[in-house]
């Protein structure tokens, strides 16, 4: 008895966990642990976005903090300059030839004292190269991989997006969902930016002959304005002021000529920064550079000592408040790039959901219809136990916080299909039981004992395809696995601890006739 | 009516042979229809808001993308783009920012997927991976389960299923994508548990009847299963011709694939996988 109270109350449960998801409008009666299945994006509509890391770019980039590493350490005023030549960075590889061999050695020690553990340092005769160690590399990627998803976080609820959900996806990737979203040219825009600020002084020396043959003095670079690419900017390599030091940005409009501007606040290191810079180099031009272009080369009238600034460029107002979002989210750690996109309009989701559902049902009535005519009272009970794991499934997979998605839909419809095998199995054995003589009584016990450990065998098959897939698997393709998964749990509760106990319920204890199987022997 | 599947065994081979045979003409002369998944690319499902933005005038303003152009009943566009060789994510991410350029308003969009040079690739390496990983463990459950011949005769449809199903894609040119892994992947296990099934049955009767000769032994136990065999198999047929005709265009492909699958599976159960253990002493180890 108490097995059987136990059994009802979990399928019962079962049910109970689906209906916030079968009745929307009562999942507010519901306590928050028990709330509708969350769909996918494919069914509620919504644009996914994967990002991919450039962590080649970082790499080089980073190489840099080497090559300057190096140099310091080789000219280091306490402990006495090694001499060396043709210091180089090529794709992340520093190398350099110290002048006297007898110094190698002492060469290495510096570089190893100085640069830490997480540089591999390697000499060939006089030449030495340096790079990030493979332990050392993967957490340069990791943290940039976990800064960039706080980053484009920042940037993402900047826009006032709805439930966004960012994360990382195979230690390289970052995943972005936003749901409602049907399109996220705007987003892809703002993500594709690194927002890297910085300030610079600008070389006036440099001659226009110089700018037409394109022949930059050392530690100059050209860089070209942003609104007109054809023009370059002579700026000094070094780095007056780094974006970084920006607490605050908003867009503006300049009280002047009202154009939209970008208005700044510097920390205190920033703000000491760009007084110095400012009081220094009056008369002087310096250039305001985002992400290698020239954002405007205002001349310094006046030093600036409060730590306020204001970038004009030339921007519209959307322009401004982009610039102004993206330089309060700060600066992304390395490029990111968009591989690969779907969204899917709500219209067509709402669409989708419909059809998947009706063609579920239908399929779910066509085998209810299918069990009672081979099975009649026998069937029906199978039927009962068909909607209990209808039930069940959505259910669990609700309480497990699993995804909706098409693919699921149609596993639901698939793993339905298949779970009446578990009562199949029992029945047909039932009839071999009888045809063997056995009374009706005596058929049920045997038949599901022995078409217990069949049925447990089948599901093993389906579950090993389950979980391959979901390993494999992304987005829907899970959804589908998961699914599967569950549904593989719920079909042997349902099939044969549930129909069993209904139906010798129904027999209660008696040997009735079973109508599905002709008592005589033989067809 | 006791069917001899054992007498026509050679004819199961024979037949086997000749879909093999076909599968792999044709995945060698046609290939796969790869979807974007795998081949990468950009599709968009497009509404055109006016009726006066017709699929010509598409087509016109479309042209330097060199797009696949089809429109369904329901007057939804479908534009598919290539990817080009050499082609990285830039270039598609700016084409298709170009593309809802020229568009404008003049549409709404039902869907867009730009699927890059990358993620195909991986997707691809995922995919037969996965494929080859269902296979070893499916081949070391039936291993472990039941031993000698009948490992090796579920080794042998398992192959025969491989081929057939890709075979089938390739025939009938339906899509192949993340969603074919799934149905070849679900197919398979359904194909291993109808086989699972009927061994379950040889085995207790190797047991039951000592003298009975092999043949005839598989012979009884797989007509005792026979009507089994077909009830489920008319069951999860019902469940994906519902799918087939109710669930929409997205589902109407895997719901074909699961179909072919469900008859191959159940066809190879009956005279592939009984019938090889004709070959192998099954009571050897027992």
């Amino acid at each position: 008895m108490l097995k059987k109270i136990v059994i009802v109350l979990i399928a019962v449960f079962g049910i109970l966990l689906a209906v916030p998801t079968i009745v929307p409008s009562s999942a507010k009666h519901f306590p928050s642990w028990i709330q509708p299945i969350s769909l996918g994006l494919d069914l509620k509509g919504g644009a996914q976005l994967l990002l991919e890391v450039d962590t080649d770019t970082m790499l080089r980039e980073k190489a840099v903090q080497l090559y300057d590493g190096a140099r310091a350490a080789l000219i280091n005023r306490d402990k006495g300059v090694i001499r060396f030549s043709e210091l180089r960075n090529i794709n992340g590889t520093v190398s350099l030839i110290v002048r006297d061999t007898n110094d190698v050695s002492k060469a290495r020690g510096r570089l190893r004292s100085e640069l830490g553990d997480g540089v591999d340092i390697d000499a060939d005769g006089n030449k030495i190269t340096l790079s990030y160690s493979e332990k050392q590399r993967a957490q340069i990627v990791e943290d940039a991989l976990s800064r960039s998803i706080e980053i484009v976080r920042r940037r993402i609820d900047a826009l006032g997006t709805k439930e966004p959900s960012i994360q990382s996806q195979g230690g390289k990737y970052i995943l972005v969902q936003l749901p409602g979203v049907d399109n996220p040219e705007r987003i892809k825009e703002l993500i594709g930016q690194t927002a890297k600020m910085t300030f610079h002084l600008v070389n006036e020396e440099v001659t226009a002959d110089q700018v037409t043959r394109g022949h930059a003095p050392s530690g100059t670079e050209f860089l070209p304005l942003m609104n007109m690419p054809n023009q370059v900017i002579p700026v000094y390599s070094h780095i007056e002021v780094s974006g970084e030091s920006l607490t605050d940005s908003k867009a503006d409009l300049d009280q002047q000529n009202n154009m939209p501007v970008v208005t700044t606040v510097f920390d205190s290191t920033g703000a000491r920064k760009f007084a110095r810079l400012t009081t220094e180099h009056v008369g002087e031009r310096f250039a305001i550079v985002l992400d290698g272009k020239v954002l405007s080369a205002p001349n310094i009238r006046e030093p600036i000592p409060g730590g306020r600034g204001q970038i004009s460029g030339g921007f519209s107002l959307q322009e401004a408040k982009d610039l102004a979002v993206l330089l309060r989210s700060g600066a992304l750690p390395a490029p990111l790039r968009v591989i690969e996109e779907r969204s899917v309009g709500a219209g067509l989701g709402a669409d989708t959901i419909n059809s998947g559902k009706m063609g579920s049902l239908i399929g779910v009535i066509f085998v209810m219809i299918f069990m009672l005519l081979v099975y009649r009272e026998f069937g029906f009970i199978a039927d009962i136990a068909l909607l209990v794991n209808l039930g069940m499934i959505i259910g669990v997979s609700a309480l497990l916080g699993a995804t909706l998605t098409l693919p699921g839909i149609a596993g639901i419809a698939l793993t339905l299909g298949m779970a009446v095998d578990a009562n199949v199995l029992p029945f047909e054995r039932i009839r071999d039981e009888m045809r063997a003589g056995s009374s009706p009584m005596h058929a049920i016990d045997a038949g599901f004992d022995r078409a217990f450990k069949t049925v447990l065998d089948a599901n093993i098959t389906t579950l090993i395809c389950a979980l391959v897939l979901f390993q494999f698997g992304a987005g829907p393709i899970r959804g589908f696995a998961v699914t599967l998964s569950i549904g593989v749990i719920t079909t042997l509760f349902t099939c044969i601890v549930l129909s069993r106990m209904m139906i010798e319920m129904y027999m209660g204890g008696k040997n009735k006739r079973i109508s599905f199987i002709s008592q005589k022997k033989g067809n | 009516m006791a069917m001899h599947f054992m007498k026509y065994r050679k004819l199961s081979y024979w037949i086997s042979g000749a879909l093999v045979v076909l599968s792999i003409v044709s995945l060698a002369v046609k290939g796969l229809n790869y979807g974007i998944d795998f081949a990468g690319g950009i599709s968009m499902e497009v509404k055109p808001i006016s009726a006066d933005y017709t699929l010509d005038k598409m087509r016109n303003d479309l042209a330097t993308f060199k797009p696949e152009l089809q429109q369904d009943t329901k007057g939804n566009v479908l534009v598919r783009i290539g990817l080009e060789k050499g082609a990285g994510e830039d270039q598609q991410n700016k084409a298709v920012a170009d593309i809802k350029n020229i568009f404008g308003d003049r549409v709404s969009y039902n869907q867009v997927q730009i699927v890059g040079p990358k993620i195909g690739g991986e997707l691809i390496q995922g995919g037969i991976l996965a494929i080859l990983f269902s296979f070893l463990l499916m081949s070391l459950y039936v291993w472990i389960r039941y031993k000698g011949g009948y490992a090796i005769g579920s080794l042998i449809s398992l192959i025969l299923d491989f081929v057939l199903m890709f075979g089938f894609f390739s025939i009938m040119g339906l899509e192949f994508n993340q969603t074919a892994i799934a149905v070849i992947l679900t197919g398979i296990g359904y194909s291993v548990n109808d086989k699972v099934v009927n061994y379950d049955r040889i085995e207790e009767n190797a047991k039951r009847y000592h003298k009975m000769p092999q043949g005839e032994l598989i012979d009884l136990s797989v007509n005792e299963m026979m009507q089994r065999t077909i009830l489920t198999g008319i069951t999860v047929m019902l469940s994906m011709i519902a799918l087939y005709f109710f669930a929409g265009e997205v589902l109407r492909e895997f719901a074909l694939a699961m179909i072919f699958c469900i008859i191959m599976g159940t066809a190879t159960s009956v005279y592939i996988s009984n019938v090889v253990l004709y070959h192998f002493n099954l009571r050897k180890d027992s």
